[in-house]
């Protein structure tokens, strides 16, 4: 083989396992060239990458560009620096163990201000992948201007950070930061509009969305009337966010039917199991008689099972029956009762509980639904209250308030707890049947859904207020 | 010969019936509560069991988190999973790739004889006329090709 190394391409068929080749190459572009063209340079990088993933040549590769990179005269401002970082963060290391990716951007942060950017979204995309950020909350920490980095690169990866960090507030800034920053780029737009959505604060931005998107729309041809164009443009516009409602709904159906059959599963294999058991051993047995004992065992076990079924329809039904037997009542009184009825472990935990009614005393609303409602939202809080006390000790003190106002159109309460709060990520579904963040044996996931739907049954509504951060809050609406 | 059954099932009235049948068919079983427990009494490694009944849905750990753990302790140990949560596939695929042996389903459909039979199936190899009739069908397939 005779080739000239120089040559790129050639290079890549000669390259194999042949060091020599390689080296020689690299010192061509080392010495000689190292302004080569960028599509040159795309071509040394898969050059780099497919010595790298493949086991003969990837110790040497490495080796080696350790070494060229000492040795590279101002390596980290040339345009070689991000090329090398983009294989490094793809091929160097397993995915658990990327510490020449980090090792080589936290240095292109430090030596190269023009290049920051990419390589603190290169770490950023690293951090999430191993799902830890401690890299990052170190930069940050020697660094706090790198946190206002506003390239789109950083901020979408941004966004994931502090969903790590559980933090809703700097995610909507980002969300924000976003739509204002990049008006004139209607993918970053409609990217941004997307995690809005994920991150259940689509509907605080929507106004700002329709007039971004507003500007991408072509002029109306003259024959169709203003009317008819917004029209147009509320279609397109919904549609996405529309078919996202969708999604997540029939997924909530998808979830309410499986965990249904879950939940009347175990009970019906319990029953059948022991149908069916009984049945080998009567059958077994000479003759008509069997045991008494036997027998009331059997219908003792099958017994416990249905009621185990009956407890299950109960606690299903106000999801099904729409009857409701409205009735006027005293709210302070009512909210009071609730929390007698949990009288025992709100005492037991220490927890104190604040309840204030303004501007009206009574309401209408069906009580035992409005009961459940209230009930429910105790429990969870108790039940958050409780895990957030286990971790903090004594120190902690648990308290729940509820809020009530009227508003104009109908009454507003506000329900609030300093608990363990709930995750960035767990927002949106918390409202699902079935999903549930309490340990096992602790909750069905079920009450949170109920009492939506409960709500919706009497065009009211519960919502999780977003910026509500040293515990959880939930704002429920009951129309007049 | 005597196997060894160990049942991982949260649900005690499930396990409870299943065990009793097994015992019936003369196999000795053990049961655990939760994939914790059932680990434990794998690790201890007092009794070398030939099966291990899973569940999947079970508080603390999952049975496919379990399956994980009982492959690093034993590596061929059959087991037979069985749920009433069939529809999730991605579980499926990851359970598929631990390795598992059998799967059996529970709930609208449970049947207890069918459930020891499959687990008998597992352990008890072929009977001599099973054989003879696997054979027989076997070789009428092939002249039947070659015809």
């Amino acid at each position: 083989m005779n080739k000239q190394t120089t040559n790129i391409l050639d290079f890549k068929y000669d390259s194999g396992n042949n060091k020599a080749n390689l080296f020689s190459f690299l010192n061509i572009v080392k010495n000689k060239n190292y302004n080569i063209k960028n599509e040159k340079i795309e071509d040394f990088v898969s050059i780099l990458a497919s010595l790298l993933s493949d086991s003969i040549t990837y110790v040497e590769t490495e080796k080696y560009l350790d070494l060229y990179i000492k040795e590279f005269p101002d390596f980290y401002n040339s345009n070689l620096v991000t090329y090398i970082l983009s294989v490094y963060e793809k091929y160097v290391g397993d995915a658990n163990d990327k510490s020449k990716a980090i090792s080589l951007a936290t240095n292109i942060v430090y030596n190269a201000p023009k290049k920051v950017s990419y390589a603190l979204s290169s770490l950023l995309r690293i951090c999430k992948t191993i799902n830890k950020y401690y890299y990052i909350d170190d930069l940050f920490s020697r660094n706090p201007d790198l946190k206002k980095i506003n390239t789109f690169d950083v901020l979408y990866e941004l966004i994931f950070y502090y969903q790590y960090k559980n933090d809703s507030d700097k995610i909507e800034h980002i969300i924000r930061t976003l739509i204002h920053g990049f008006s004139g780029n209607k993918q970053i737009l409609q990217t941004a509009r997307t995690l809005s959505i994920r991150y259940g604060v689509y509907e605080k931005f929507e106004d700002l969305f329709k007039d971004a998107f507003a500007k991408f729309e072509k002029k109306p041809p003259k024959s169709l009337k203003k009317g008819n164009y917004d029209e147009v443009f509320d279609t397109e516009n919904e549609l996405v966010v529309n078919s996202y409602e969708r999604a997540l709904s029939s997924a909530a159906l998808a979830d309410l039917t499986q965990g249904i059959a879950h939940e009347f599963g175990q009970p019906v294999t319990n029953i059948r199991y022991n149908i069916q058991f009984h049945t080998i051993i009567f059958e077994e047995e000479s003759g008509d008689k069997v045991s008494k004992s036997l027998v009331l065992n059997c219908f003792k076990d099958i017994l416990i099972q249905t009621e185990r079924i009956g407890n299950l329809v109960d606690s299903l039904s106000p999801i099904t029956s729409s009857k409701s037997m409205p009735s006027v009542f005293n709210l302070y009184k009512d909210l009071e009762e609730c929390f007698q009825q949990e009288r025992v472990r709100l005492k037991s935990l220490g927890i104190s509980y604040k309840i204030e009614v303004s501007g009206f005393e009574t309401i209408e609303f069906d009580k035992i639904q409005f009961n459940q409602i209230i009930t429910n939202l105790i429990i969870n809080s108790i039940d958050s209250l409780e895990e957030k006390k286990e971790s903090l000790g004594s120190g902690f003190t648990p308290n729940i308030s509820i809020f009530a106002r009227k508003i104009s159109n109908g009454y507003s309460i506000e329900f609030s707890d300093n608990g363990k709060g709930i995750k960035v990520d767990d927002k949106v579904r918390i409202f699902n049947p079935f999903y549930t963040t309490k340990p096992p044996g602790k909750g069905q996931g079920l009450g949170l859904y109920i009492i939506s739907n409960l709500l919706k049954m009497h065009s009211g509504s519960i919502k999780l207020d977003n910026n509500y951060s040293s515990g959880a809050k939930f704002k429920i609406f009951i129309p007049k | 010969m005597i196997y060894n059954i160990l049942i991982i099932e949260d649900e005690t009235e499930t396990s409870k019936y299943l065990a009793l049948a097994l015992q019936r068919e003369g196999f000795y079983v053990e049961c655990a509560e939760n994939g914790e427990q059932g680990l434990e009494i794998l690790k201890k490694g007092k009794i070398e069991f030939d099966l291990i009944v899973l569940d999947l849905k079970m508080p603390k750990m999952f049975g496919d988190e379990v399956l994980k753990e009982i492959r690093k302790i034993s590596p061929y140990i059959q087991v037979v999973v069985y749920t009433n949560y069939g529809q999730d596939t991605q579980v499926l695929q990851k359970l598929i790739n631990l390795g598992i042996d059998g799967f059996i389903k529970k709930g609208a459909t449970a049947d207890l004889k069918s459930t020891v039979d499959i687990i008998k199936s597992k352990l008890i190899p072929m009977d001599e006329d099973a054989r003879k009739e696997l054979l027989n069908k076997f070789f009428t397939q092939i002249t039947l090709e070659n015809q």
